[in-house]
C-alpha cells in the first residue's frame, strides 16, 4: 500500500511516518519510507513516502500510484494530486497555513484541483476540532490517523496503531495522542 | 537516551541513523563532524546518545577540522567516523588527499552524503564521487538504511584491514530514507589510543609521498579481490539475457520498481563497490551482452568505467546511461522506466499522465511555498531594518548559507549574491575594492566561524569596507540547531568549553568599528548603525545577537 502524506514543517509528519513504520513492525509488513523536509520548520513544504507490503522495492510513490493521501494542508493536500488517480483516497485536513504570497486557500480550491481525477475525497476539521475537544491543534495529524483507522482507509490493527503511538510520542503525551487517535470514532458528523 | 538500540529488536531507521547503529555496533569510538543536510542526522544521534553508548562525539568548526580530528585519533588507535554533506568534502579536500596516503592505525570511515536534485542545497548539484575516485578511495554505497548499517560496519573491516580511509556514499534517498533494521551486539567502545610513531606511515614529507602513492595505487586490486569474496556487488538473474543493467546506490531499487512497471525481467549487476569497481564482474557481465544501460545520478562515471573494460577486452556489447537519462537531477523509477523502454523499444504510458494532463488543462497553477523565517525569528528585526533604512539599488547584498538565506525571498528580497559558506566576506571585499558601491556581507556566526575567518582577515589586512552583518542567534540554526563555538554554555551538552565572543576575536584581529546590538530590542540603534555606516567611507562590522528561538531544541522542529 501506498500512503503519501503532505504538509507542512512542524505539522507531525515525521511523527505519523514513525507510527506507520512501527505499526508495520509490528504486523509483519516490510516498509520503506522516504521523506524530505530539508527546510521544513520553516514553512516549507513537507511530503512523507510511505509504502508497506509483503515486498517494496523503491522508496518513493510513483505519480498516479497512492492509495491514500494524508494532508494536513488543503494546498499541499492539492500539490500531491499528480500521485493520485481515479482509486485514491484524499484524506485532507480543513486548513490552509498562509504564506506570504497566499493568502487563502479553500476546500473548493482543493475540490477543484483534486475532484475531475478522483472523488474519493474526506475533508475533515481535523485542526477545529482538537481545538475544540482536547484545546489543542497539535493532535491533528493523530486525529487523521484516527480517522483513517475507524474509516478503514489503513488495513492495520488498532493495536499496531497504538504501539506505533506508544513508540513514537514522548512518553508524557502518549494518554492524549490516543485520546485523539479514538476522538474520530465518537463523532456522528462523520 | 538510554537503550536507543535495543538488542536484536527491529527498529524503523533513516539511513543516516542506521550508519549511526553499523557504526557503533563496530566499535566506533571518536565521531567528530559539521552538519550538514542531508548527513546531519548522523552527527544530531551521537550527540543524543554519545554518553549512553560511551562515544566521544563532537561538532568540529568545519569539514575539515572535523576529517583532522577522525583522521588523527584513527592515527592513535581509535575507531572514527566523520561525515558531511557534498560541499563538504570540498571544504576537507586539502586533508583528504592526504590522508588517503596514510595508514590509520584503527578504522576511519568517512561519510559523503550527495544531494541529487539539490532539495536542501543551495550552492550546486555536485557529484563528490568526481573527487573519491581521483583520491583513490575505497567507496561503498548503499542503497538503502539496511545496507547503510551494513557498510558502515564492513567500512570499518576494510579499513582496518588495508589500513586505509573508507568512504560511505548516501544521497538524499538513501540517507533520508526509512527501512527496518535489526539491532545487532554494541560493545563498549575503546575511546582511548596512542599513537606508535612512523614516518612512513604518518609523514607524507616529499621524499616519502610517491611511494606511499606507489602503495596506495597498488592496493586497488587487492581490495577487488578481497570484495569478491563478499557478497558485495551481486548479479541478480533476469530473463532476458542477451540484455542488463549495471546500476549503483538507491537508482537499485527504483530499477526494480521500473522492471515491473514494464513487466519484463533482466539481469542485473549492483554495484555496491563505486572504488574499486568489479572490473572482473563487469567484463563477466558484459560479455554475450548485446545492450546494457547504466543507471547512476548525476555524472556517468560507471557508464565511462565500463565502456573502458568493453573496450580493453574488444566487447561489441551497446552502452547506454547518459544518453538516456540526462546528468541533471535525482532519479526516479519513471525516469527509468522511460529509459528502460527506449532501450528495449517498447511503448510505456506513465499512468499519472492522466492527472497530469487533466490538471494542465484545468490551468491549475499552485502557488510554491517559499520557506520563511520562524514566528519570532531574530533574522526578521535584521531585514526589516535594512529594508527600512535602504535603497535597495543602491547597495549590493552580499548573502551566505545559512538561515538568513530566506532574505532572499519576499518580503525582502535582500540578496544579490549567494555561493557557499564563508564567502559573503570574500565577495565584498572585490566589490569594494574595484567599486564605490556600498556592499554589505550578511552572514551567520556558525558560518563565520566554518570558513570566513580568513576573509575578515584579509579585509583587515587591506583596508577594505564593506558592511558585515553578523547573524548572531548562538547555534547552526538551520541544519537543526547543532552548538557552536560560540553558543552559550548552557545549551552546549557536548563537551565544548568555550563560548567564545565574537566581539572579541574581531578586536583581536584590529577590526575597527566592532558593534553587539539586540536586534530585536535594540533595533533602532542597528538602524542607526546602518545609516551611520552608508553615510561615512570605511569598514563596519555590526553583531547583531539575539537567540534563535529553537536555540535548545537540537532536530527538534523537523519533528
Amino acid at each position: 500500500m501506498n500512503i503519501l502524506i503532505t504538509g507542512v514543517g512542524g505539522q507531525g509528519l515525521i511523527i505519523l511516518k514513525k507510527i506507520l513504520s512501527y505499526a508495520a513492525i509490528k504486523e509483519g509488513f516490510f516498509f520503506r519510507a522516504s521523506e524530505l523536509h530539508g527546510l521544513s520548520q520553516r514553512g516549507g513544504s513537507v511530503s512523507v513516502h510511505f509504502r508497506f507490503g509483503a515486498k517494496i522495492d523503491s522508496p518513493l510513490i510513483s505519480y498516479g500510484e497512492a492509495d491514500l493521501i494524508i494532508g494536513l494542508d488543503l494546498l499541499e493536500a492539492a500539490r500531491a494530486v499528480n500521485f493520485s488517480s481515479s482509486r485514491t483516497i484524499f484524506l485532507v485536513n480543513n486548513e490552509f497555513v498562509p504564506f506570504f504570497q497566499l493568502s487563502s486557500f479553500t476546500k473548493d480550491d482543493f475540490l477543484k484541483v483534486v475532484q475531475p481525477i478522483t472523488k474519493n475525497n474526506f475533508i475533515v476539521d481535523a485542526s477545529k476540532i482538537c481545538e475544540e475537544k482536547l484545546k489543542s491543534r497539535v493532535f491533528e495529524t493523530i486525529f487523521l490517523l484516527g480517522f483513517a483507522f475507524s474509516k478503514k482507509l489503513i488495513p492495520f490493527k488498532e493495536n499496531s496503531l497504538i504501539f506505533g503511538i506508544e513508540k513514537s510520542v514522548p512518553p508524557k503525551f502518549i494518554k492524549e495522542n490516543i485520546q485523539a487517535f479514538n476522538l474520530p470514532a465518537t463523532i456522528e458528523k462523520y | 537516551m538510554k537503550d536507543f538500540f535495543q538488542k536484536n529488536s527491529v527498529m524503523p531507521l533513516l539511513g543516516n541513523e542506521a550508519i549511526v547503529l553499523g557504526a557503533l555496533e563496530a566499535g566506533v569510538g571518536f565521531v567528530a563532524t559539521y552538519p550538514g543536510t542531508p548527513a546531519s542526522e548522523i552527527g544530531n544521534l551521537f550527540y543524543k546518545i554519545k554518553n549512553t553508548y560511551g562515544v566521544y562525539m563532537e561538532y568540529s568548526t568545519n569539514e575539515i577540522v572535523a576529517l583532522e580530528a577522525a583522521a588523527g585519533a584513527a592515527y592513535a588507535g581509535v575507531k572514527s567516523l566523520t561525515a558531511m554533506k557534498s560541499f563538504g568534502i570540498n571544504v576537507a579536500m586539502d586533508a583528504l588527499i592526504p590522508i588517503a596516503y596514510t595508514k590509520p592505525r584503527a578504522g576511519l570511515v568517512i561519510v559523503i552524503a550527495d544531494d541529487p536534485g539539490c532539495h536542501s542545497s543551495a550552492q550546486s548539484e555536485q557529484d563528490s564521487r568526481v573527487f573519491i575516485e581521483n583520491l583513490n578511495l575505497i567507496t561503498l554505497e548503499p542503497s538503502d538504511p539496511i545496507e547503510a548499517k551494513e557498510f558502515t560496519k564492513l567500512a570499518f573491516q576494510i579499513s582496518e584491514k588495508f589500513q586505509k580511509p573508507v568512504v560511505i556514499r548516501t544521497t538524499t534517498r538513501s540517507a533520508h530514507q526509512t527501512a527496518p533494521v535489526k539491532v545487532g551486539e554494541i560493545k563498549t567502545p575503546t575511546i582511548k589510543g596512542k599513537f606508535i610513531k612512523d614516518l612512513k606511515r604518518f609523514n607524507t614529507a616529499p621524499s616519502i609521498v610517491l611511494s606511499q602513492k606507489r602503495e596506495l595505487l597498488s592496493l586497488k586490486k587487492a581490495v577487488e579481490n578481497y570484495f569478491k569474496k563478499t557478497k558485495l556487488n551481486p548479479v541478480i538473474d533476469g530473463q532476458l539475457k542477451s540484455l542488463g543493467i549495471i546500476v549503483s546506490g538507491v537508482n537499485y531499487l527504483y530499477c526494480l520498481e521500473a522492471l515491473k512497471k514494464l513487466n519484463v525481467s533482466l539481469p542485473i549487476l549492483k554495484i555496491d563497490t563505486f572504488y574499486p569497481l568489479p572490473s572482473e564482474k563487469i567484463y563477466q557481465f558484459l560479455k554475450n551482452k548485446r545492450k546494457i544501460l547504466v543507471v547512476e545520478e548525476i555524472i556517468g562515471l560507471i557508464e565511462e568505467k565500463v565502456r573502458a573494460e568493453a573496450q580493453r577486452k574488444k566487447l561489441k556489447t551497446e552502452i547506454y546511461g547518459k544518453n538516456l537519462l540526462e546528468p541533471i537531477d535525482e532519479l526516479n523509477s519513471e525516469r527509468i522506466t522511460e529509459a528502460l523502454a527506449r532501450l528495449l523499444g517498447k511503448k510505456y504510458k506513465n499512468p499519472a499522465s492522466d492527472a497530469f494532463k487533466i490538471t494542465k488543462q484545468n490551468q491549475i497553477n499552485l502557488v510554491k511555498r517559499t520557506p520563511r523565517f520562524c514566528p519570532g525569528c531574530p533574522y526578521w528585526s535584521i531585514f526589516t531594518a535594512l529594508k527600512d533604512i535602504l535603497d535597495k539599488e543602491e547597495v549590493v547584498f552580499v548573502g551566505d548559507i545559512g538561515c538568513y538565506m530566506m532574505g532572499f525571498y519576499p518580503p525582502f528580497e535582500l540578496q544579490d549574491i549567494l555561493l557557499c559558506m564563508g564567502s559573503s566576506v570574500g565577495i565584498s571585499h572585490g566589490i569594494s575594492q574595484v567599486t564605490d558601491q556600498k556592499v554589505i556581507a550578511m552572514l551567520g556566526d556558525s558560518t563565520l566561524f566554518h570558513a570566513a575567518l580568513p576573509g575578515i582577515l584579509n579585509i583587515v589586512n587591506n583596508n577594505s569596507r564593506p558592511l558585515i552583518i553578523i547573524f548572531e542567534n548562538g547555534i547552526t540554526a538551520m541544519t537543526g540547531h547543532q552548538p557552536h563555538p560560540a553558543t552559550p554554555l548552557q545549551f552546549k551538552t557536548h563537551d565544548g568549553k568555550a563560548e567564545i565572543k565574537i566581539e572579541n576575536l574581531l578586536n583581536a584581529i584590529g577590526m575597527k568599528n566592532v558593534f553587539v546590538v539586540d536586534p530585536v530590542s535594540q533595533n533602532q540603534i542597528l538602524k542607526d548603525k546602518i545609516k551611520e555606516w552608508f553615510s561615512q567611507r570605511g569598514a563596519m562590522t555590526i553583531i547583531c545577537r539575539h537567540p534563535c528561538v529553537y536555540i535548545d531544541k537540537l532536530d527538534k522542529a523537523a519533528d
